[in-house]
């Protein structure tokens, strides 16, 4: 959408035809592996906050999610020596990567800003819209179908989650990972597995 | 046939990359879906701000009913462009543009629902602008179009803005916030969107 529309280059065309032919093939680059990351570091969080306040009345439970600071180092590092790895990025790559992006960057000044006010009854309504987005558009720009219930499964919890205690809204961000992230994750995994060997 | 000219490997790509180039004139945006929404909210926020705090200025309805028509007027124009593209292909960008603005607006009813069962009262117009803010940002990004990018980032600094001191002007900032996202970038696609049918007719004319 450049000044007198952008003109595409060899590569970049080749690039969306390679994007075109791996999601018509329905196969992608996708190993799982990040989503199985943060999957299990919202998971761990979650169970482990929730445990330390409704069974040890341990307040500061919560510093578990400094975990998360975690992950987003070694993420940085995973993706910085995929990129070494990677042949060509696909236009898929890229459209997935500016999802992510937007859902990261909404996600953490949300959160830190809703922390912040304590207005803790609109967290997990949002969290579960926001966590439902990134994942619904993933799995329909790849055409994979458990992203897509992952998506759906985020909504539904999120509609659900005022209507649940404030004290059990951790366990539905748990039940949201697990159908949004993890089970994809794994079924992604696999089906890497099968197609790279 | 036995004269029929075979391609070169970079021959190939140019004429793969011309088709692709073709296929992306075709469907160039023009920029009324962005002003139809934009408006829609620009009246609708500023109605609200000024049922909220004018005296003597109430409406019998909640202004928001208005958008409730943009979108029958939305479907109407989307099945006019489906049957319109029917004949030719649509592109990738295309697909990706009405994802991500189906998923918004998904979320955004989602979350106006979520919100009126949980009664999160003021923080509905911040994360609103939030949410403006993700598929403008994300079409800007893949459209490779900076005005949009430039909107969706006004509108999560607009939010911000709207979280930390809330009151009434938050109607105010998601008006501002509509104008910055939809609006301008509507007009700049409009503004393009006309030069490029100058050119084709142009094109035409001199049998190009």
């Amino acid at each position: 959408m450049n000044e007198n529309e952008k003109q595409m280059t060899g590569e970049e065309s080749l690039s969306i035809i390679a994007g075109m032919i791996n999601r018509a093939k329905n196969r992608f680059s996708e190993t799982g592996h990040l989503y199985l990351l943060w999957g299990w570091v919202i998971l761990v969080c979650c169970i482990t906050q929730f445990v330390s306040l409704q069974y040890f009345n341990y307040e500061k439970g919560y510093q578990v999610w400094f975990l998360t600071w975690l992950a987003v180092i070694y993420q940085f590092i995973y993706l910085a020596k995929t990129k070494k790895r990677e042949k060509v990025k696909t236009y898929t790559d890229e459209i997935m990567g500016f999802v992510w992006l937007t859902f990261m960057i909404c996600g953490v000044v949300m959160v830190f800003i809703l922390i912040k006010l304590k207005v803790f009854v609109a967290i997990n309504p949002l969290i579960l819209v926001l966590y439902g987005m990134p994942t619904f558009l993933s799995g329909i720009i790849l055409k994979y179908k458990p992203l897509i219930f992952g998506g759906i499964s985020c909504w539904v919890l999120a509609v659900l989650s005022p209507l649940v205690p404030l004290e059990y809204h951790l366990l539905l961000l748990a039940c949201a990972v697990i159908a949004a992230w993890i089970i994809p994750g794994y079924l992604l995994r696999s089906k890497y597995k099968k197609e790279n060997i | 046939m036995n004269d029929e000219k075979q391609l070169t490997q970079q021959e190939s790509l140019q004429l793969i990359t011309q088709m692709i180039n073709q296929a992306k004139n075709i469907y160039y945006e023009s920029g009324m879906g962005c002003l139809l929404w934009g408006f829609t909210n620009l009246i609708c926020f500023t109605l609200a701000y000024l049922d909220a705090t004018v005296q003597g200025f109430d409406l019998p309805f909640t202004p928001f009913f208005l958008l409730i028509i943009t979108f029958v007027v939305q479907l109407y124009y989307d099945r006019k462009e489906a049957v319109k593209k029917r004949a030719m292909a649509t592109t990738y960008l295309d697909d990706v543009h009405k994802y991500v603005w189906m998923c918004f607006g998904i979320a955004v009813v989602l979350f106006t629902i979520a919100g009126g069962i949980a009664n999160i009262g003021y923080v509905t117009l911040p994360v609103l602008l939030l949410l403006f803010g993700m598929p403008t940002f994300i079409s800007g990004c893949v459209s490779k179009f900076p005005a949009m990018i430039i909107g969706g980032v006004i509108c999560w600094v607009f939010s911000i803005i709207a979280f930390l001191y809330h009151g009434y002007y938050a109607y105010l900032l998601c008006a501002a916030g509509a104008t910055a996202a939809w609006i301008i970038p509507g007009f700049i696609l409009r503004e393009r969107f006309k030069k490029q049918q100058r050119i084709e007719e142009q094109k035409n004319k001199h049998g190009v």
